[in-house]
């Protein structure tokens, strides 16, 4: 699984993949086309998947660092500034993630408010 | 161009200072040995740096970025300082010499302090890569 890069490019290009391509691909009709191209997948599912993935990276990077602080308080781990660059790590991780969502569900309900 | 790539070149800077602190503690805490295993007086040791490509298959003249690495410990060659003391238990019986370390107390601190102040270097800079990635994050605020 691939882990999630932290810079602000990529940061952008997540945005893109959520607010722009697949947001619009799950409000618009499911035809053949898109749901054949995704191998039978729908475009409901690809985001959900796509949500998944990427919160299972930021778990991963989180669990490595708890790993790293238990194997420092166990005595096995003896540099301290691995296990701080790791907390780090999973803190910016963290922040990442929680900011995308939140992102997702701004644009969500800004969609909703839409008068009908 | 990733932050992680980053990190790790850092984290091997502060590894490197690590070693080289113990380094110099061992030769501060044996300044004054004038008996090891082999039966010679303690000789100073030095670490040696490298720097070694962090990764050669990235785009983005990203293969131009080097960690350090810290591939030998290698003695120092000066000769043992003689000192007169007919009273050392080390002392030649001839000529009354003993061979002290070849440890310069000063030259140690001034390494000490030089491995500190870059250990705190490369932690400022860790700070500032966080620093930066939390306000990328500001953007869409």
């Amino acid at each position: 699984m691939s882990k999630v890069n932290l810079d602000a490019g990529n940061y952008a290009q997540m945005m893109r993949a959520m607010r722009g391509t697949d947001l619009e691909a799950l409000y618009r009709k499911p035809n053949a086309d898109s749901a054949g191209a995704a191998g039978g997948v729908s475009p409901l599912d690809q985001f959900s998947n796509l949500i998944e993935k990427k919160i299972d990276a930021v778990n991963q990077v989180m669990a490595a660092s708890d790993a790293k602080i238990e194997g420092f308080v166990r005595g096995e781990e003896t540099s301290i500034h691995d296990v701080m660059i790791a907390t780090t790590k999973a803190d910016v991780n963290f922040k990442l993630m929680a900011t995308v969502t939140r992102k997702v569900i701004e644009a969500y309900q800004d969609i909703m408010r839409m008068q009908v | 161009m990733s932050l992680t790539k980053a990190m790790d070149i850092l984290s091997s800077g502060l590894h490197a200072q690590r070693i080289r602190m113990n380094i110099t503690s061992s030769n501060l805490a044996n300044a004054h040995t004038t008996r090891t295993v082999d039966g010679t007086p303690f000789r100073r040791k030095d670490p040696v740096f490298e720097s070694s490509q962090l990764d050669p298959n990235s785009a983005n003249f990203d293969n131009t970025l080097q960690k350090v690495q810290v591939t030998g410990v290698k003695d120092d060659l000066t000769p043992f300082p003689e000192v007169y003391d007919p009273g050392h238990p080390d002392a030649d019986a001839k000529t009354g010499m003993v061979k002290m370390p070849n440890v310069n107390v000063v030259e140690e601190m001034v390494n000490l302090i030089t491995a500190s102040r870059s250990y705190e270097a490369n932690v400022t800079a860790f700070e500032t890569l966080k620093q930066m990635a939390v306000k990328a994050m500001d953007i869409g605020r």
